[in-house]
């Protein structure tokens, strides 16, 4: 029911979109095969205790935590999920078209060409240290592609955003915090 | 000396919604809906920020029974806690993540009773005479003169207590008063919205104190007081039309999830008003296939397309408090006339922790390090003026595959050599200020330390889509006024031309963007169209309000 135009999602379409759309130029640029990048645009399940995220997307974010997040908390398993989480919920927000298309990069993240495009880095982030994954962070954001920056920018602002959300987020930037609303009794 | 708001308490601040409804006002919680409603009226209006508050006033005050809808959930003062993640979830459009189609720009726009007026930060200027001028000569808008609009921006600014700011600017908008005096640039104060501000600087996340006069505590209660009812939690699915008039509103209500919960509502009237604001307007004609023979429903939506440069400085500047805007620079607004290059505005943007950290645009050891200066943290904006040269044109708004409306902008080099010299402009001031450290809000930007090293950093910038990230918080036009029937939809009334009884009154009948925040034009234009159309449907008691 998320549908305000009343029809079924279009699936179709949105493989269409694959195609021409946000990351199109990409398939071309790294040679993949659309087939290999639209049979992994299918699962739309989020994992468990998330409502965007999915599994899989979990395993290419979790590495990049201490990456993006690096010095701001100890990156405990717990830590790191609690920040996920408070990625999740933002995501929760947007619109499902723009979740659709985060959820098409994360997938493109999957495939290694596309990774290599996208990073400079063949190899799936749960398979880098973090000082190589620091590397390949360092060089994602200085890729002179459009849609490197493009998509460098999509997967690290909702989550460095959620963590300067935070009360400790926001308090270890010097922001001494709002005043207190007292609501009358 | 450090600046710490944390342990003010405000207490004893009446909620006029949570008092309204005490007393009777006729609610109606989408949310709370436990079956299908159908509801008649004199006049509809769908969306309660600038345009709907405005026209819902005027209307209900002139004897008509009239019906807002909105898609947002009340929320008001009580609820106004002053919490940035809260704030961003309950009153911005797509828990303010909505962006341009390629994600090129990040839209801030409100979602709120009360519209963007209950998060914008309070600007309040006249339309320029320079774009009331342009509109008359290049879209045939008529009788919006300055002359013509000047009772109507008396009236509104006297309604909504527009004045001069007077109290001194916090040290953030203070930068844009010290390099102008330096450079000889152009530099003056804001008029504001605001009826005993206490100048704490959380315009953003919905006034704590109510003395910001949105929508939610002036129009939207004394429309309630004359008998209107509000539905919220309600979104406008589409109009339903027979080619020639709009016989229903069909709308569906959403849960406390924002999800629609199952129930939908018909709203039947004999005239229509569509208030929605730019993108959302024209989403609704789109996704109700209006008549449209010359497929302008969408276009010619401008942003004001904002970039940033960032400033650190030796001593506090706590840009988190006090008034966020109240200092402004025309230096560069009409810098090659109306339809020459780019022309921006410079302003300054409030320094909070969870925008800062989106606009700072790194990760990381840098973002650390560059956060932990919030508190020494100046940001400034500046506006493009787009929509008036040829070359910029604005963008098209287009459905997804849900129904749902989606802003395509196309980032042309008009507009990007403005966006170069925005920055240059920016990081010049900053240094004028006394900054130590200056940087452009760009991919490649590092801080410098002197501005001609600043300086040609920035000229050597690529300046393309997605290297320099961009914002907007003002969407305008979609949905443009003016006579000629191949561009403009509406006429100069906001009357859609291939409708009969549909209004269109909101920010998407301007033709261009502005040169100035936009609220006090959304204001006084409604306040003219609602009146006419006042006077057009109940003579009598128009004459004597």
């Amino acid at each position: 029911m998320n549908n305000i135009a009343g029809q079924a999602p279009a699936n179709e379409s949105r493989r269409a979109f694959i195609r021409f759309g946000l990351i199109g130029s990409a398939v071309v640029a790294s040679g993949a095969t659309l087939a290999t990048v639209s049979g992994c645009a299918s699962n739309t399940t989020p994992a468990s205790g998330y409502r965007q995220l999915r599994d899989a997307d979990l395993t290419l974010l979790r590495p990049l935590v201490p990456v993006l997040l690096v010095g701001a908390f100890d990156p405990t398993d717990d830590n790191i999920e609690h920040t996920l989480h408070g990625m999740d919920q933002l995501l929760d927000s947007a619109a499902p078209g723009a979740i659709a298309d985060l959820h098409q990069l994360l997938d493109a993240l999957q495939v290694a060409p596309m990774r290599r495009f996208f990073t400079g880095s063949w190899r799936h982030f749960g398979n880098q240290s973090t000082a190589e994954l620091t590397e390949t962070v360092t060089q994602w954001q200085q890729r002179n592609y459009e849609l490197s920056r493009l998509s460098l920018r999509a997967i690290s602002q909702p989550l460095l955003w959620a963590w300067y959300l935070t009360e400790e987020g926001a308090r270890s930037t010097g922001y001494p915090g709002p005043p207190k609303k007292v609501l009358a009794a | 000396m450090i600046q710490d708001l944390s342990t003010l308490a405000i207490r004893n601040i009446a909620d006029p919604w949570e008092q309204g409804i005490a007393a009777g006002w006729d609610v109606i919680d989408g949310a709370a809906a436990s079956e299908d409603l159908t509801l008649d009226a004199d006049v509809i209006i769908v969306g309660t920020g600038a345009g709907g508050g405005v026209s819902a006033e005027i209307l209900s005050q002139a004897g008509l029974r009239v019906i807002m809808v909105e898609a947002a959930r009340l929320k008001s003062s009580n609820q106004f806690n002053m919490n940035e993640g809260e704030a961003y979830r309950d009153l911005y459009q797509e828990g303010a993540t909505r962006t341009s189609k390629d994600a090129a720009i990040s839209i801030l726009q409100g979602r709120a009773v009360g519209g963007t007026t209950v998060v914008n930060w309070t600007s309040s200027f006249r339309t320029p005479e320079q774009t009331l001028n342009h509109w008359q000569d290049t879209f045939g808008v008529t009788g919006m003169s300055a002359q013509d609009m000047a009772p109507w921006f008396e009236r509104m600014e006297k309604r909504l207590k527009v004045s001069r700011w007077i109290m001194p600017p916090n040290a953030n908008n203070d930068v844009i008063r010290k390099a102008a005096e330096k450079l000889g640039w152009h530099w003056d104060t804001i008029p504001r919205n605001v009826d005993g501000c206490w100048n704490l600087g959380y315009c953003g996340t919905g006034c704590p104190t109510n003395a910001k006069m949105s929508m939610l505590v002036t129009t939207l209660p004394e429309a309630m007081k004359a008998g209107a009812t509000l539905v919220h939690s309600t979104e406008a699915v589409s109009l339903d039309h027979d080619g020639t008039r709009v016989t229903a509103v069909q709308c569906r209500m959403l849960g406390e999830d924002r999800q629609p919960n199952g129930h939908r509502c018909v709203l039947r009237a004999p005239t229509i008003i569509v208030a929605g604001g730019g993108i959302n307007t024209p989403g609704l004609l789109l996704r109700s296939a209006v008549p449209d023979p010359h497929k302008r429903v969408g276009k010619r939506t401008t942003l004001h397309v904002t970039s940033s440069g960032f400033g650190v400085y030796d001593n506090e500047v706590a840009g988190y408090y006090g008034a966020p805007q109240s200092l402004y620079s025309d230096e560069f607004t009409w810098r090659d006339g109306a339809t020459g290059k780019m022309g921006y505005k410079l302003e300054v943007m409030p320094v909070h922790p969870g925008v800062t950290s989106v606009l700072l645009d790194v990760s990381g050891e840098r973002l650390r390090e560059e956060m932990g200066e919030l508190p020494k943290l100046s940001m400034a904006i500046a506006m493009m003026r787009d929509g008036f040269h040829e070359q910029s044109p604005g963008g098209d708004v287009q459905l997804r595959d849900d129904g749902s409306p989606v802003l395509d902008y196309t980032l042309s080099a008009h507009l990007l050599e403005g966006v170069r010299h925005s920055l240059l402009s920016q990081v010049e001031m900053h240094f004028a200020a006394g900054a130590k450290k200056a940087r452009a809000r760009h991919s490649d930007a590092r801080y410098h330390t002197s501005w001609q090293e600043a300086k040609t950093a920035i000229e050597g910038y690529r300046y393309a889509t997605h290297f320099v990230p961009l914002g907007s918080a003002h969407v305008m036009g979609g949905c443009a006024m003016g006579s000629d029937e191949t561009v403009c939809v509406t006429d100069s009334d906001g009357r859609y031309r291939h409708l009969k009884n549909l209004y269109i009154f909101d920010g998407s009948v301007l033709p261009t963007s502005l040169g100035v925040n936009p609220q006090l034009t959304i204001y006084s234009i409604t306040a003219r169209n609602a009146s006419r159309l006042a006077e057009k449907l109940a003579p009598s008691a128009s004459a004597t309000a």
